[in-house]
């Protein structure tokens, strides 16, 4: 059997760094932190990537809506939590939970300012998750959209030590 | 047009909307190329304690606003909310589909209601992904 094919075992070991740098530790992460905010410009790009991401062509993200013109799919709004996130803390893991309310359509070339904070941070089954609340302003100041997202710090254990070099990072591109 | 209307009766069951995901569709791309993730790439995937890549949780979930749209248009654009729980992982090729079934009907304001449903994401192997709860707005015309 040749080096490619041998089958590889998952880790029994945390990972303690990444390509995009040394992992967040569940202590680090301090309950109310501001995780600051950034401006996201939304383009017509992200829209159709959006739709070829979930084979979904509607009229009102192609042509033209009840809010006049075409408006972004909602779900758009699933990403920029996670760059956020990823502005403060290095954490990779799993996304475990995801509470979410649409305001306001987003349009193409629209700004908006994306902010939020840390809410929670527990152990549960023997896993560290982190909690943060992200909020999405337009120019006019209006809410556009709310997410409160819950992610698993590591798949593996806590009580297995920190001692391995991941290949994914939990900084994200920010991108859709 | 929307499926779901204020006499929609509790116990009604979403259209369904599946989806086969892909390799290609759980890549993460750069301007200066893909980069290797625990979603597309063996090795990054075992580092982080996993036997194999897993879908990206984005993708699973993105069937759900699709049926969400289709039972409830302008009322998901606007006063859509969710609250779900990923259960359990994916493959990155899975054939995955979205269901619901309506739970709850909430008066909300004077003009509108809001049909909660419950809502998951199962495999083609019957096992439930996403778990949750999301719902839409309804005009109340009665």
């Amino acid at each position: 059997m040749s080096e490619q094919e041998k089958p590889i075992t998952p880790s029994q070991v945390r990972m303690v760094e990444d390509a995009t740098g040394k992992r967040t530790l569940y202590e680090e992460i301090e309950v109310g932190k501001d995780l600051g905010a950034f401006d996201w410009l939304v383009t017509e790009e992200d829209i159709e990537r959006q739709c070829t991401l979930d084979d979904h062509w509607h009229d009102w993200f192609q042509k033209d809506s009840p809010w006049g013109g075409p408006i972004a799919p909602p779900q758009i709004q699933s990403r920029p939590p996670r760059w956020l996130l990823g502005r403060t803390y290095n954490v990779r893991g799993v996304s475990y939970k995801h509470d979410f309310e649409y305001h306001k359509a987003i349009k193409p070339h629209q700004k908006l300012t994306i902010s939020g904070k840390i809410s929670e941070k527990y152990i549960k089954r023997e896993r560290e998750f982190v909690r943060w609340d992200t909020f999405a302003h337009d120019e006019e100041g209006d809410l556009v959209f709310t997410a409160s997202r819950v992610q698993a710090m590591d798949v593996i254990k806590r009580s297995a030590p920190r001692e391995g070099v991941g290949i994914d990072g939990g900084i994200k591109p920010e991108k859709i | 047009m929307a499926i779901i209307t204020e006499d929609t009766p509790i116990g009604f069951e979403l259209p369904p909307v599946a989806r086969q995901l892909s390799v290609e569709l759980n890549k993460v791309k750069t301007d200066d190329g893909e980069i290797p993730t625990l979603h597309t790439d063996p090795e990054a995937a075992a580092r982080e304690g996993l036997d194999k890549p897993i879908a990206i949780g984005s993708r699973i979930f993105g069937v759900i606003p699709r049926m969400m749209m289709d039972c409830f248009g302008e009322g998901w654009i606007v006063g859509g909310k969710g609250s779900i729980v990923t259960r359990r992982s994916a493959a990155v090729d899975a054939l995955i589909t979205a269901k619901g079934v309506v739970k709850e009907k909430v008066p909300e304001g004077d003009d509108k209601i809001r049909v909660i449903c419950e809502v998951w994401v199962e495999t083609d192997e019957g096992e439930k992904s996403i778990v949750g709860t999301c719902s839409g707005l309804v005009p109340k015309t009665h």
